[in-house]
């Protein structure tokens, strides 16, 4: 664990976002039950039931994780995998994303920090769209057990 | 207040939007959530899919991706707000592995509304009661679409 790595930033990861991703997205965590099975004034059914107008909001996990992906596999920080698991999670949604959505993230370390006998890495995730307007941030920690 | 079980077919009640006003849904980790997450999510970490790894990881078997259970809260706060994109911002500490097998209760609380901005807490609990999130909040957008 080394502050010198403070700031050191990953991508621009590029994602298109697609239709059937989103709906299949939705549809594992309803757990692949049908539609019917929810209230029909539910608004989690228009995620997957037809063409979805936006994607669930935590779909940001799918293309804001990127940069915290890069981060915990960069041999350079030399992560146990093993013992890492996702500490805490922030989003920050500024407008909805849609499929057809043609996204870039970018993000820096935040925090590389030892306490207690743990370790903790933070990463903010900025992802802005084809014009360059942000339309989610991201503020991942994970905590690397002993 | 309003609570609903996992999926079934009970309405959900008009909401007003005032302070102290909550909505609850319970979730059921199912052995194969998982494998589920893990093929949309991309995240493949064998402490989420192998039981045998999550032992040796010190986990008591495989556990339930965090991010699985913040769209989950998500998705009860969605609930709760009407509209997926009336929500502007979630966060949560994971302070307590999801097991195989839980029932997870999720409550969203409206705090403290200002005008069309809603800030509401979240709470997981796992079927000992024991949290699995902390320090849970979200804001929402509650004026007219």
């Amino acid at each position: 664990m080394d502050s010198k790595f403070l700031g050191k930033k990953y991508g621009p990861f590029h994602y298109e976002v697609g239709v059937e991703k989103v709906r299949e997205f939705a549809m594992a965590l309803a757990g692949g039950v049908p539609s019917s099975a929810f209230p029909a004034e539910s608004p989690l059914v228009g995620h997957y039931t037809e063409y979805p107008a936006v994607a669930p909001p935590t779909f940001a996990a799918v293309y804001n994780i990127q940069p915290f992906a890069a981060a915990i596999f960069d041999p350079e920080l030399d992560i146990n995998m093993m013992m890492l698991v996702h500490g805490e999670q922030g989003f920050t949604f500024v407008r909805p994303v849609k499929p057809g959505d043609s996204l870039n993230t970018e993000g820096e370390i935040t925090q590389f920090a030892e306490k207690a006998g743990k370790k903790f890495l933070s990463v903010k995730s900025t992802t802005r769209d084809a014009k360059g307007d942000v339309v989610t941030v991201g503020d991942w920690m994970a905590v690397i057990r002993g | 207040m309003t609570k609903r079980d996992s999926c079934p077919k009970s309405p959900i009640m008009p909401r007003t939007f005032q302070e102290g006003e909550t909505h609850t849904v319970r979730r059921d980790v199912d052995k194969y959530r998982p494998y589920y997450y893990a093929a949309v999510s991309g995240d493949f970490n064998p402490i989420h899919l192998d039981p045998e790894f999550g032992q040796m990881a010190g986990l008591g078997g495989n556990i339930l991706h965090g991010m699985c259970t913040l769209a989950w809260a998500a998705e009860v706060a969605v609930e709760y707000l009407g509209e997926s994109r009336r929500l502007k911002s979630i966060r949560a500490r994971f302070s307590r592995p999801v097991q195989i097998g839980e029932t997870l209760t999720f409550t969203v609380r409206a705090a403290k509304r200002d005008g069309d901005v809603l800030r509401g807490e979240l709470s997981a609990v796992n079927s000992k009661g024991e949290e699995v999130l902390k320090n849970g909040v979200f804001e929402g957008n509650v004026g007219a679409a």
